[in-house]
């Protein structure tokens, strides 16, 4: 009797216990390690100069990073709003088509993103083709993009249709008869997206908007085949030059650190107005 | 000038005509119903009144304006949706005042706006509570106070009752008709619920498969439906199928199956028709004295005790009426009774 | 009037569409172009020269300039030996896991289905590194062993996490009748939750699968130099070769634009609703 209650209760615990091993042994350990050998020298003493080293060398990249993630990010929320406000709201025979088409980046991944803007960006790129045809740059001086604009550019293009995806999902939540009260009191498209539907949609938009911030800052391929070692590069760039040519664990995860608090910070301020201001959509 | 006008208003989804050319005019101040089974029309009516469809063919006409491809914001009138539709994101005050501030309306015009329309449906006080705070019927009541703050020309109300349970549907219904008198708003009603439309109504238009089947009085129509259709959605109908022998003025003979003769009122049937002869329970009473037109001998098949009254059902030759007494005399089943049907009330209705 | 509405309205909408095929395809169409360039000198508006050279390069079907080149083809296999690995070795864990958090009360079952999530949702990078560091003393660094370990561990969120939606998604009233009827657990499980899971678990193992396919970062630390993927071919023929890289990108597409076409009807905006709640 005994002991197939006792089966019966660690079964579950066996069951998931390969996938917790895993987890602990490949990600746990190495995370922890990320965090512990930013504040220890060679001889394990706690020491801060990883940190000093970080932000000296650094700073600049560390802005750079956290900007372009943030303007990217912002961007993106900006088009996807109006994107995912269409689909909801219009039924045209444009729609279906629009509908189609937008999700295309979500399947490319991004090292393949990444070649693409490196092509398309590129001083004699496709993009840069097109702006010469249209006579607004000049033939031997065309325009470099391996810098925040690529990157600005790279992010956009392969980060909107997600967030599309998810602030959609939060206006489909939305009964029609809220959006139909709307207009009959006299609220044009605009007003009725800005007092109607972003309000009620607060959550999934401010989880996108955390999910491709934290997404962006992390990123390692894009600014790592887009910009390289240029100044400014991305703290990933910087992170893999720190440990690949100096062999230095220390500044390396020194950086890491703060790209951690980075979206640790951002996750919380975001989902605090969040739930401050959470409303009960359905009963 | 009929505050709204509907001209050969016409809608189809795919295969389906959910609206077909219909055509009508409503009166200044009254509450008209339309009325009917689900998937009639009436409620696409309503929303292409509203301004929520676009009609396929005909037009909308909202005073002498043609309104018909006008957005709903642009049209001044007030709905009240079957759901309430009270954005939960906002107050009762700023639920009510969302329209008001989109007209750009004086802040203090619209405090005492709300506090007006809060009082005129008996909620003053709610200002600062939610949608989710309040009972069906007070949510209900703030969705009409957003509605008539905005003093629209039309009020347009879908299902509105039809969430309440059934005690506060009936109270419901007489403050709506209340509200209206005072106000004296021309209002367009949408309900399933034919009790409700009885009760509520200066006029009904009775809707089937897109079509206005008539449009009158309650009382007209109870008395006097146009059709078949029309008898059977109002009030409890029984129908004899026969042939009509002979029309004299507004008087029909008319010959059943098993050589039954009974007498009936008539409106555009001729000699040979195939009618359905309305008969009410109402209609249905004992024979007394001599022998009288109509008059005809039954059997009771089964009662039910219902307390005031009691209802029968009894068979006449081979067809089987509802009749409703009241319970001072109890006939037992399979007893033999002599009933007169009023040939004043009862109706030969066309198919 | 409300006619001409109309047409100005329709009107922006195709600029709309127009602007939006072109941002979205024109990148793509530079790749493909460039793929097949033999000469393309600025400025001209096409290639001065196409033809299919890079691509039999890129295919190992002809020799190559560059020494040392590894074609798509050995990338190729390498990258789906990979998947596959990976792909199997996370579907026998996580289908017992899937399972239990499914039918079972766990403990900090939040915080666990958290733990998966957090290799995608924080950054993945100084992860890696550290790792590399660890698989530099365990000998795993550029070997295929360590590459799917690497792979492994982020995938998890993905089988985890759908096959516990879909067993969750089997009433256990099922299972129950069968257990009635006779069946042991074991049974049960291979006869009747097994089989109806199988789509949902079907799933699991594609975006695993393409996961594994698709992955750079971690592959950069812990792989190269030795083993060579297609991301990583892509990555290293990018810096001299625009024209080798590109048909490594067209190749790597591939996957996700077939899974894309399939999974289209699926995807719905609906079932993402629910992540703002």
């Amino acid at each position: 009797m005994n002991k197939v209650n006792v089966i019966k209760k660690i079964l579950p615990f066996t069951l998931i216990l390969p996938s917790f091993l895993v987890m602990l042994f490949l990600y746990l350990y190495p995370f922890a390690l990320s965090i512990l050998k930013s504040f220890m020298d060679d001889q394990g003493r706690f020491t801060l100069k990883y940190y000093e080293e970080a932000f000296s060398s650094y700073k600049q990249d560390i802005f750079f990073s956290f900007w372009i993630s943030l303007l990217s990010m912002f961007v993106s929320t900006f088009i996807a709003i109006i994107l995912a406000a269409y689909l909801r709201l219009s039924n045209t025979p444009f729609k279906p088509i629009i509908n189609s088409i937008y999700r295309f980046p979500l399947f490319i991944p991004m090292v393949v993103v990444a070649q693409m803007m490196r092509t398309f960006l590129a001083p004699h790129g496709l993009l840069n083709l097109m702006l010469l045809q249209m006579g607004l740059i000049n033939i031997d001086y065309p325009p470099w993009f391996f810098d925040w604009k690529g990157m600005l550019i790279g992010f956009v293009w392969k980060q909107t249709p997600f967030m599309v995806l998810i602030i959609l999902g939060g206006f489909q939540m939305i009964d029609d008869s809220l959006i139909e009260a709307a207009r009959c009191v006299g609220a044009n498209i605009f007003k009725m997206l800005v007092n109607i539907m972003l309000p009620l949609a607060r959550a999934s938009i401010a989880i996108a908007m955390i999910l491709i911030f934290a997404s962006n800052i992390s990123t390692f391929t894009l600014p790592y085949m887009l910009i390289g070692g240029a100044t400014p590069t991305t703290i990933t760039v910087d992170i893999a030059h720190r440990v690949t040519y100096f062999g230095d664990w220390g500044t390396a995860n020194a950086l890491g650190v703060v790209s951690y608090l980075m979206v640790g910070a951002f996750a919380i301020y975001y989902l605090r107005e969040v739930v401050r201001r959470s409303v009960y959509v359905q009963e | 000038m009929p505050p709204v006008r509907l001209v050969n208003l016409t809608k189809k989804f795919k295969e389906v005509t959910a609206v077909d050319h219909i055509n009508l005019e409503v009166k200044h101040g009254e509450i008209l119903t339309l009325l009917g089974p689900s998937g009639c029309g009436k409620t696409t009516t309503l929303r292409m009144i509203a301004g929520l469809l676009i009609p396929d063919e005909g037009e909308v006409y909202i005073g002498d304006t043609d309104v018909t491809h006008l957005p709903p914001e642009k049209r001044n009138i007030g709905m009240v949706f079957q759901s309430y539709a009270l954005w939960p994101h906002m107050t009762v005050f700023d639920n009510i005042a969302f329209g008001l501030k989109l007209r750009k309306l004086p802040k203090s015009d619209i405090r005492s706006k709300v506090k007006e329309v809060l009082e005129l449906v008996r909620l003053e006080g709610f200002e600062n509570r939610y949608p989710r705070q309040l009972s069906g019927g007070q949510q209900q009541r703030v969705a009409l106070a957003r509605a008539l703050v905005l003093e629209p020309q039309v009020l347009l109300l879908d299902e509105p009752l039809s969430n309440l349970d059934a005690k506060l549907r009936e109270e419901m219904r007489f403050e709506i008709r209340d509200l209206q008198r005072k106000l004296s708003i021309t209002t367009i009603y949408v309900t399933h619920d034919q009790a409700e439309a009885l009760a509520l109504s200066d006029r009904i238009a009775i809707m089937n498969q897109g079509k206005i089947m008539q449009v009158g009085k309650p009382e007209d129509i109870y008395e006097k439906p146009a059709n078949v259709f029309v008898a059977s959605f109002i009030g409890i109908g029984n129908f004899i199928e026969g042939v009509v022998e002979k029309i004299d003025d507004n008087t029909a003979l008319v010959r059943t199956e098993e050589g039954l003769m009974l007498k009936a009122q008539s409106i555009n049937v001729t000699k040979g028709d195939k009618v359905k002869v309305l008969v009410r329970p109402s209609h249905i009473r004992l024979a007394e004295g001599e022998t009288q037109d109509n008059v005809f001998e039954a059997t009771i098949l089964k009662k039910t005790y219902l307390g005031d009254e009691i209802d029968y059902r009894i068979t006449i030759g081979n067809n089987t009426l509802r009749m409703i007494l009241p319970n001072d005399i109890n006939f037992k089943v399979n007893e033999k009774i002599r009933i007169w049907l009023d040939p004043k009330k009862i109706m030969a209705l066309k198919g | 009037m409300y006619r001409s509405r109309v047409l100005i309205s329709r009107s922006i909408e195709l600029i709309a569409l127009i602007f939006l095929f072109f941002w979205i395809f024109a990148p793509f169409s530079g790749l493909v172009l460039w793929s097949v360039a033999i000469r393309w000198y600025w400025p001209s508006y096409l290639p001065q020269e196409i033809g299919l050279d890079y691509w039999l390069q890129a295919l190992g079907l002809k020799k190559s300039l560059a020494i040392g080149a590894v074609s798509i083809i050995d990338a190729l296999r390498t990258s789906v030996f990979i998947a596959l690995t990976v792909v199997v070795l996370a579907m026998i864990i996580s289908l017992p896991a899937g399972y239990a958090f499914a039918r079972y009360d766990i403990p900090f079952k939040g915080i666990l289905l958290f733990l998966y999530l957090m290799p995608q949702a924080f950054p993945q990078q100084p992860v890696f590194v550290n790792l590399m560091a660890i698989f530099y003393k365990l000998d795993l660094v550029g070997t295929l062993q360590g590459v799917v370990l690497a792979h492994l561990m982020p995938s998890l969120v993905y089988a985890i996490w759908i096959t516990t939606a879909t067993f969750k998604s089997i009433p256990p009233e099922l299972e129950e009748a069968a257990r009635v009827s006779g069946a042991n657990p074991l049974r049960t499980f291979m006869r009747v939750t097994l089989p109806l899971a199988a789509p949902g678990l079907l799933a699991s193992a594609v975006f695993v699968f393409l996961y594994s396919l698709d992955e750079f970062t971690g592959t950069f630390f812990i792989g190269l130099p030795f083993v060579i993927t297609l991301p990583m071919l892509l990555y290293s023929s990018s810096g001299y070769n625009m024209q080798f890289a590109s048909a490594t990108a067209i190749v790597l597409m591939v996957p996700s634009i077939v899974f894309m076409l399939i999974i289209e009807r699926f995807l719905k905006a609906e079932y993402l609703g629910g992540m703002g709640a």
